[in-house]
């Protein structure tokens, strides 16, 4: 079943998208590529918040760039994409911890999977999950990053005196109307994600005690949060950030 | 003055935030179980255990000292034991200044630890998305966060009435119109491109059910028993289709009014454009969308699995093991909503140019062999 939805998607994008459908299919298996090794780097071993940087830094390079070319207006999309990876690192990271969103949550717990798996893995479960999460941001934040630099440099293109002040705002007016949609796309793919839990609590007549401080709920909520955080944060970064490489860039053409 | 009225929503905002957060701080008082706070911590290494390929997993002890703050034992002391591990994949540990649920038995005799109180992070998070949004997009993002605690709401209702009466297919269809209309008015407003946005990401979402039961029906059979969360074996197969297809929901809107509005907007600018000169327009937004769109989407499906992988290839699974039984279903979902986004582009741009008028006699064929063409051959 899954060959046969991955063959109708690479038709589909073909007819729809010509030649560019197809480059955004192969970034697809790209991402999908960089997603199995990021997952297996950390089964061996290695420590999960940088590697996940690294696949976050390599991912944004590639899908940015090799979408749109390298030039100035994407070097500012993809330097707020990573500033904005590593914020959420180390500001929602840290709560993350706290609160325990790691491991099995008490419904996993008590699933028969559970108990067959060897559960001693010198792993650290909290610096994955807190991995799994950024990951998470980071799709929906390059494509705001990428929407907000295209439209400060239209603008830029266009009318290159405009102070900066007027790029950012151009910059903040197409985040906005950008951010209605992702979020959308982000609040009903949890919704897709969660019914199978939503159904859990409402079948088994949880009370909302049990509900709001279950690790099974945080788990899924943290996740969409902090992707609708991102893609907040990233669009005043690339508003403020995208005027500085152009009108920097510009100058050094000038000499 | 605008501004001025945002400053003021968001320092309501802030100090609503702050007095929720102390509220989740306080309120073990409503709580049945008993609640504690862990006033000090002492870690004691135990031993190393090995794990299937040689990891040395260190195990510790923890002596909690609680001071407990509702109930029979209030503002008494007592003392809990608790292991965890470096991993943490089948334990919890705590920190000092936490809080934690118990069950306290006669003088701490049998008493054990229930779980962590997280409340106090759900409103923190939550207080932080409703500050980000209100500060980033002002109004649009209030009525973001409204058309949001709606479907949340309807979603649960859907589901209580499933609970009560069966059928789910038929309370989930109707909820997706209902999603739909509501959401895409909020975003678009009572106007024509919002019409055509809402009848294009239905026929989208219907052609998307399509798709997915002509796969299933010719495929060997789907795992269900390997879904997480199940309740009850016999109505996997619904739930999973009704979740798949919520999903794929919100990316079909956002394709569908992004194409429509754009639309909306090429014809109010330019009244006189050739079709040839639309559909290409069409083909250029739709672009844009779709190949960020799907990336989106990727990793919000992808990036939650990542911890029971972790786990699973540390047990020695297969990667052919895990794609065709744990990931299968984030798989299935995000290819459904791949799909929808890609069909979304022609489906919304074939109504978009209907309703906004460019249909006459001759061109209308060269439309629709341009066009439709496309869904055809998908």
């Amino acid at each position: 079943m899954i060959i046969k939805l991955v063959i109708i998607l690479f038709v589909l994008m073909l007819f729809v998208g010509g030649d560019r459908g197809l480059t955004s299919f192969f970034t697809l298996v790209r991402t999908v590529l960089a997603f199995i090794v990021n997952v297996y780097l950390i089964a061996w071993g290695l420590p999960a918040v940088p590697v996940t940087l690294l696949v976050c830094v390599f991912l944004v390079v590639t899908v940015i760039y090799g979408q749109n070319g390298w030039n100035s207006k994407m070097h500012g999309a993809a330097f707020s994409s990573v500033a904005v990876v590593v914020i959420i690192m180390i500001a929602i990271g840290p709560i993350l911890v706290r609160a325990g969103i790691s491991g099995y949550n008490e419904v996993e717990q008590y699933e028969e999977i559970s108990m067959y798996l060897s559960a001693d893995l010198a792993v650290p479960m909290s610096a994955v999950a807190v991995s799994a999460t950024v990951l998470g941001v980071l799709g929906a934040v390059m494509d705001t990053a990428v929407a907000v630099s295209t439209a400060v440099n239209e603008v830029y293109v266009n009318n290159p005196h405009f102070d900066k002040k007027v790029l950012v705002d151009s910059g903040f007016a197409v985040g906005k109307d950008i951010l209605g949609t992702t979020v959308n796309t982000l609040l009903f793919a949890g919704f897709g994600e969660s019914i199978m839990l939503a159904n859990l609590f409402v079948k088994n007549g949880n009370t909302f005690y049990e509900i709001i401080n279950s690790k099974a709920l945080f788990q899924e909520i943290s996740a969409l949060f902090v992707a609708v955080m991102g893609c907040l944060l990233v669009i005043p970064l690339a508003s403020l950030v995208t005027p500085w490489f152009l009108t920097r860039n510009n100058g050094n053409n000038s000499q | 003055m605008k501004l001025r009225s945002r400053y003021i929503a968001l320092i309501i905002i802030v100090l609503l935030g702050i007095a929720g957060v102390i509220f989740t701080l306080n309120d073990a008082f409503l709580y049945e179980t008993t609640v504690g706070k862990v006033i000090d911590v002492e870690n004691s290494y135990l031993y190393m255990a090995e794990g299937n390929n040689g990891e040395r997993e260190k195990y510790y002890d923890q002596a909690l000292t609680l001071k407990i703050l509702n109930g029979d034992w209030k503002d008494s002391l007592i003392t809990l034991h608790n292991t965890y591990t470096s991993s943490g994949v089948n334990d919890e540990r705590y920190y000092k200044g936490s809080q934690l649920m118990a069950a306290i038995n006669e003088e701490g005799v049998g008493s054990s630890i229930l779980g962590k109180k997280r409340d106090m992070y759900v409103v923190l998070f939550a207080a932080i998305f409703v500050f980000l949004l209100v500060a980033v997009s002002g109004r649009r993002g209030g009525i973001v966060l409204v058309s949001f605690m709606i479907n949340l709401i309807l979603l649960l209702a859907a589901l209580s009435l499933y609970d009560q009466y069966g059928n789910l297919l038929k309370i989930i269809m109707g909820l997706m119109v209902l999603f739909s209309v509501l959401t895409l008015i909020c975003a678009g407003g009572f106007h024509k491109k919002t019409w055509v946005a809402i009848l294009s990401t239905l026929i989208t979402i219907l052609l998307c059910f399509g798709i997915y039961m002509a796969t299933m029906k010719t495929s060997e059979r789907i795992p269900y028993e390997m879904m997480d969360y199940i309740v009850n074996p016999t109505d996997l197969a619904d739930l999973f289709l009704a979740g798949t297809l919520m999903g794929s929901l919100g990316a079909v809107m956002d394709v569908c009014i992004s194409i429509s509005a754009g639309v909306s907007e090429v014809t109010a600018k330019t009244p006189d454009i050739t079709l040839r000169a639309l559909v290409s327009s069409i083909r250029e937004m739709g672009y844009d969308i779709m190949g960020t769109m799907i990336n989106v989407l990727f990793f919000t499906y992808m990036s939650g699995t990542i911890p029971i992988l972790v786990i699973k290839i540390k047990n020695g699974y297969t990667l052919y093991h895990l794609v065709s039984f744990q990931l299968f279903f984030e798989i299935i979902c995000f290819l459904v909503g791949a799909i929808g986004i890609v069909l979304a582009i022609p489906v919304s741009g074939l109504f978009s140019v209907i309703f906004f008028g460019k249909i006459l006699g001759g061109v209308r064929e060269l439309h629709d062999g341009h066009v439709s063409g496309r869904e055809v051959d998908g």
